[in-house]
């Protein structure tokens, strides 16, 4: 986020896009109520009728992979009205024309055809959000899990830049991390690109200071493999080993059939979670890590927020602090991790993190602290980009939409798209094994509109076969208003109706995320019994 | 007041007379609930007031529920506020806690905090240290009840809209201890559902909050969505006390009307 | 409590009735829905956003 979770609640305008708010971040959506009674307008825009519509003072259903021709529609409104905030395209951005000649060739009629969200609509929410003081973007999953996902960030980049909301309190681009710890994982360098904070592995500089931390002579500036890519390499057989820490790509990731044989071609598979997952089930060696309770440590949140995670319990059965298992195994492979607490390595890192330098475990008492943090004096950072953009000039993009890498057709009419209910996490591993989650929402379902299920004689409960060109899978159907016509959906939660059997491994090209918010399906009625 | 109150901890620690003290500590920059035993460091120790009073308060009964199943024979001390004190009147007579096994510390809660909660009595009944403060004056029900009918439907259906099922209400709630819950119960409340069937959800909390609320507030302060759940059983205590004379707690050993039943007056 | 969140109190009903009395039984319910008729709907009964889940 380039702004923090309690500047929400002094907007004027928040514009949520692709986001389930309050059922993935319901700590977010806390704040979008408050902003809502303090007089903010609320924008929603979402293929799904999702909870947070609730509150919004605009709702529209775009189709699904449609954001770009939605928002560019949406900046041209802007751009014609005046809405844009001239001084800071002129002071604090390049490459503005280009942009502007996409965006102008792209009116909200045009859009409306593309997107479904009728033109009148477009007009709506440009106003609302180009003529508010301080206006603020939310956004998740259901902009980035595209093949157009950088596309769909960058055209969101290019409307804050385009109403100078951006580097201000209340504004902002802000997507919400769906883990407590995954803004966490990518600033310690859980990338195939980077090291920690960004710092690139192909600069020479950057792979010699680590090298010296770390007494080694040097170190690669190779870049690493994606797990498209290591899953084509076990595949193919070019990649023999993997190790999985604390991920379940038999349930999370598209194409699970796919993904399943890929690991079984695996000479070793290791796995190191804190229940037996799907995955770990595949596995020849399953290392048992320590869940949050178990452990010391740090947390980086979304808003950029680093906490202290303490230890409450002490490891259940033969399970090992996960730094520890690390350090054993780089031990016994001849390079002699020495560290004796996460402090000890909190602390390297800091000496070769420019972002995290000022921060230490003494400082994070109480509230934490926000990076970039640079020195032992420096409070932190609230929001991003203040007075200047970090790369010098914010960088405006010229994005042409681009439909999604799957569509419907006679065979595969219907749209699909993946998410998350409000009872569960993810795969499931931990809230599946809680009575009282499970106890909420035990199975899955595919929503189905009204209109699609009397088409196809389907009634609420009724199994349904879903499939793709990927696979196929039985499971329930809920017959609901909250899902437009020729659109069905799908929690990824449960492995027994495993929605990414039927999803779409193809992704984003430049950074290589899946494209999990879209495919083209088939739904039939099953003949198994209701 | 928090040096009173430590004389008086070590004091009962000291003389054996408690186990242990259920109170709040200030600990890496945050208040939480701790129990204090003897020759612990009283010097972190917490009434719950961080940044405004009053701002930083657990349920400490719910906890002390726990501890004494977990040591039935031992007494124990906790920290109590006016409604944490209506809390343990409550709890004795629906036998979660045994009087005996429970000495209350009792500390008052300032004008602010008092007008704040629109509370009828900010202080417990025995007070270890602290000024009473004036009762504060009730508004919140006040403000729904002159709503017309229309404006009061949309009002509260536009506040449960927000529910987003976290239970929070009554996880903090020191008044909840059912083993079984209603609102776990698939046929009275469709498990699943966001937001939770509207009304059923929230007016079966206050309908099961009749005799027990004892306006502490908690649930409010818990709620994500930011429901105004204290002015709803608010307006349940209010019925009670206009129909039945009873307020939740406020009477040692006086059982709420509703669950009793008067052998005396049944023979009639 | 009906009131209090803006519903209309004659939407709700409860009277004793002994299982010696059916005439008395079938005489409260069909007073009652007649009563509920003449409400016409709910405000609730408008799927009160319960369609959406």
């Amino acid at each position: 986020m380039t702004n923090s979770i309690a500047e929400f609640e002094g907007a004027d305008c928040i514009f949520i896009i692709g986001s389930n708010t309050t059922v993935a971040h319901p700590l977010i959506a806390t704040r979008i109520y408050r902003a809502k009674k303090n007089g903010a307008k609320i924008i929603v825009a979402d293929p799904r009728r999702v909870h947070i519509s609730e509150v919004a003072d605009i709702y529209v259903q775009q189709k699904m992979g449609t954001d770009v021709a939605l928002l560019n529609g949406i900046m041209n409104v802007i751009l014609e009205a005046g809405w844009h905030d001239q001084a800071f395209i002129d002071e604090r951005t390049e490459d503005f024309e280009k942009f502007r000649k996409v965006v102008a060739a792209f009116p909200p009629e045009k859009a409306a055809e593309v997107c479904g969200v009728s033109a009148d609509d477009i007009r709506a929410i440009a106003e609302l959000y180009g003529r508010a003081d301080k206006a603020s973007l939310v956004y998740c999953m259901g902009i980035t899990q595209h093949t157009t996902g950088v596309d769909n960030v960058k055209s969101l980049a290019n409307l804050a830049m385009l109403t100078g909301n951006l580097g201000k309190e209340s504004c902002g681009v802000n997507p919400l991390r769906g883990q407590n710890n995954v803004q966490g994982a990518c600033d310690m360098g859980g990338l195939p690109n980077v090291f920690t904070a960004y710092q690139p592995v192909t600069s020479s500089a950057a792979a010699e200071k680590f090298a010296r931390a770390w007494g080694v002579e040097s170190l690669s500036t190779t870049v690493g493999m994606t797990i498209p890519a290591m899953l084509e390499g076990l595949a193919g057989g070019s990649l023999k080993g993997m190790f999985i820490l604390g991920e379940n790509p038999v349930v999370s990731d598209p194409d699970v059939n796919h993904v399943k044989k890929a690991l079984e071609k695996a000479e070793l598979l290791v796995v190191q979670d804190i229940f037996l997952t799907a995955t770990a089930e595949l596995a020849d060696v399953v290392l048992p890590g320590v869940s949050f309770a178990e452990k010391d440590g740090t947390f980086s949140n979304t808003e950029r927020r680093v906490s202290r995670v303490r230890q409450a319990v002490t490891p259940a059965g033969d399970a090992r602090q996960d730094w520890w298992i690390i350090q054993e195994i780089s031990r016994r492979f001849g390079y002699a991790m020495d560290y004796d607490s996460p402090q000890a390595i909190f602390d390297e890192m800091t000496s070769l993190t420019p972002s995290y330098g000022g921060i230490t475990y003494e400082r994070l008492e109480g509230d934490g602290l926000q990076w970039p943090c640079p020195t032992s004096d420096h409070p932190g950072t609230r929001f991003l980009h203040k007075d200047k953009v970090a790369r010098g000039k914010g960088l405006f993009h010229a994005i042409a939409y681009q439909p999604p890498a799957e569509v419907v057709d006679a065979e595969y009419p219907l749209w699909l798209s993946t998410g998350r209910v409000f009872a569960h996490y993810h795969t499931g591993t931990m809230t599946r094994n809680s009575p009282t989650l499970d106890a909420e929402i035990a199975e899955g379902f595919l929503e189905l509109s009204t209109d699609d299920a009397s088409r196809l004689g389907i009634a609420d409960g009724d199994w349904v076969s879903l499939s793709s060109r990927r696979g196929s899978i039985e499971v329930r159907a809920m017959v609901t208003k909250r899902i437009s016509a020729g659109s069905v959906f799908m929690p990824f939660h449960f492995i027994e109706s495993c929605a990414n059997v039927v999803t779409n491994p193809a992704h984003d090209p430049i950074c290589k995320i899946p494209e999990l918010k879209v495919c083209a399906v088939r739904v039939e009625k099953s003949a198994r019994l209701s | 007041m928090i040096d009173v109150i430590r004389d008086k901890v070590k004091e009962l620690l000291d003389s054996g007379e408690i186990k242990g003290f259920l109170g709040l500590v200030r600990k890496n920059g945050h208040i939480a609930p701790h129990l204090f035993q003897k020759g612990d460091d009283l010097g972190a120790m917490s009434l719950g007031d961080d940044k405004v009073a009053g701002d930083a308060r657990y349920p400490l009964n719910k906890f002390l529920i726990n501890l004494a199943k977990a040591y039935p024979e031992e007494t124990f001390a906790v920290l109590v506020r006016g409604c944490d004190d209506r809390g343990l009147q409550t709890l004795y007579t629906w036998n979660q806690l045994n009087p005996k096994k429970v000495v209350p510390v009792g500390i008052t809660c300032p004008q602010e905090l008092a007008d704040a909660c629109e509370c009828l009595k900010p202080f417990p009944a025995v007070i270890t240290a602290g000024e009473c403060a004036q009762p504060g004056t009730p508004r919140s029900v006040a403000a729904v009840d002159a709503l017309v009918m229309s404006e009061r439907f949309s009002y509260w259906m536009d506040e449960f809209v927000k529910c987003i099922k976290c239970y929070g209400c009554s996880n903090v709630c020191p008044m909840c201890f059912c083993n079984e819950c209603t609102l776990k119960c698939d046929d009275l409340v469709k498990g699943g559902e966001l937001p939770p069937e509207i009304p059923v959800f929230h007016h079966t909390r206050a309908m099961h909050m009749v005799g027990r609320c004892i306006d502490c507030g908690l649930c409010e302060e818990a709620c994500p969505s930011n429901i105004p759940l204290r002015t709803l059983y608010k307006k349940v205590g209010s019925i009670m006390e206009e129909q039945f004379d009873f307020t939740t707690g406020a009477v040692r050993g006086q059982r709420s009307p509703l669950n009793k039943i008067d052998f005396a007056e049944g023979r009639k | 409590m009906l009131k209090f969140s803006g519903i209309d109190e004659a939407r709700l009903k409860a009277s004793w009735v002994s299982s010696a009395e059916a005439p008395e039984l079938v005489h409260e319910f069909t007073s009652f829905i007649k009563e509920l008729r003449e409400l016409g709907p709910s405000p609730l009964r408008a799927d009160y956003r319960r369609e959406l889940v």
